[in-house]
């Protein structure tokens, strides 16, 4: 038997880098700079999502995001979001790539993979999804792919040789948590046919700390958040929260939980109560859960 | 003569290489990436690749993001 002190293992492998946390978290839509630090500090996070754009280098006081990030305790994840369709997510994932070769950052061999569909929903488009996947694989790129929750386009996706497939709780940004856990929990079964240690990390739609432990309960890998922490209202007490949801859900998921059952199951002894009991209502011809002596 | 740099026209002079581009814009080479006409432009090269008219250039740099 494992102690409770601490989580079983510690780190956890995905795209060739060996991570001390299961927790990867964006560095986008913070107040400040100094909130996004703190935040990032109170997660316990090693991996942190970038985004690549166009020479805006500082925010309105003149200050770059870098001069807040430690490289040498965070592994980026350059992510392509904002592309909405394959050839412009493959150029944003080469630039990504050259941006961390000259940061010297060890993340310039991965790349989030994000292809949407739609702005309104920010769903993925799962066709120029695989294609780009294609592509950068290729292209010798360690991809972690953003997808739907649906099981055929995860399956698809790791047959193209992606290093994680990442399905959506829900669109991202909209708080709505997991959706859909029995297509969460299809894809995970799918995948890990066979391949139990395949990463599969839920990315996108996590609204508080009980989803995270939701999705860790399931047998998700990892998590990967961002709004949730930047737009709450304490984020960086949030990002404490995530951290201790991921604990709890992946010490849950490993714990293995009872059995869901209709009816009840008494945890005090049946035996030796002063009160006498009705007999449970339960249907025609099926015999009462708990029976009664007399 | 001009490029177009991230979209918008942006005035050269004929012998500018990348290296003189990313030195005008007061940028540190370490933490940008560049793309001329959709190929990537290796840091090292900035000093050999020469802008032409009507290049399309885009010069791009990390933002937060999730």
């Amino acid at each position: 038997m494992s102690t409770v002190h601490e989580l079983p293992e510690s780190i956890f492998e995905v795209g060739g880098h060996q991570l001390s946390s299961r927790l990867i978290l964006g560095t986008g839509r913070y107040d400040s700079f100094e909130v996004m630090q703190q935040s990032l500090e109170a997660s316990g996070t090693h991996c942190i999502t970038v985004a690549v754009r166009r020479e805006r280098l500082y925010d309105g006081e003149g200050r770059n995001i870098l001069d807040f990030l430690d490289l040498d305790r965070y592994i980026l994840l350059p992510n392509t979001a904002g592309c909405y369709d394959a050839e412009t997510a493959v150029r944003c994932a080469r630039m990504g790539r050259e941006i961390l070769r000259g940061l010297e950052n060890p993340g310039e061999n991965w790349v989030k993979l994000e292809v949407l569909g739609d702005t309104r929903t920010l769903l993925p488009d799962p066709v120029e999804t695989v294609k780009a996947a294609e592509i950068l694989v290729d292209e010798g790129f360690q991809v972690l792919c953003y997808t739907s929750d649906d099981p055929i386009i995860a399956q698809r996706l790791k047959k193209v040789g992606v290093a994680s497939v990442m399905p959506a709780g829900s669109p991202i940004g909209s708080g709505q948590g997991i959706l859909n856990p029995n297509n969460l929990q299809i894809i995970l079964e799918y995948l890990k046919e066979g391949d139990p240690d395949y990463p599969v990390i839920v990315d996108a739609g996590v609204g508080a700390a009980s989803d995270v432990a939701k999705a860790m309960e399931l047998g998700a890998d990892g998590v990967l958040l961002n709004t949730a922490v930047a737009h709450a209202r304490d984020p960086v007490k949030m990002a404490r929260a995530m951290k201790a949801g991921i604990e709890a859900g992946r010490l849950s998921y490993l714990s293995g939980r009872i059995p869901k059952q209709l009816y009840a199951s008494a945890s005090s002894p049946t035996d030796g109560v002063i009160s006498t009991r009705p007999y449970p209502s339960v249907p025609d011809g099926k015999e009462p859960s708990i029976r009664l002596k007399n | 003569m001009h490029i177009f740099l991230n979209g918008h026209e942006f005035p050269i002079s004929d012998d500018w290489s990348v290296s003189e581009l990313v030195a005008r814009r007061e940028l540190d080479p370490r933490q940008i990436a560049i793309e001329i006409n959709h190929q990537i432009i290796r840091r090292e090269d900035y000093g050999n690749v020469l802008l032409a008219d009507g290049d399309c250039v885009e010069l791009v740099s990390l933002a937060g993001g999730g």
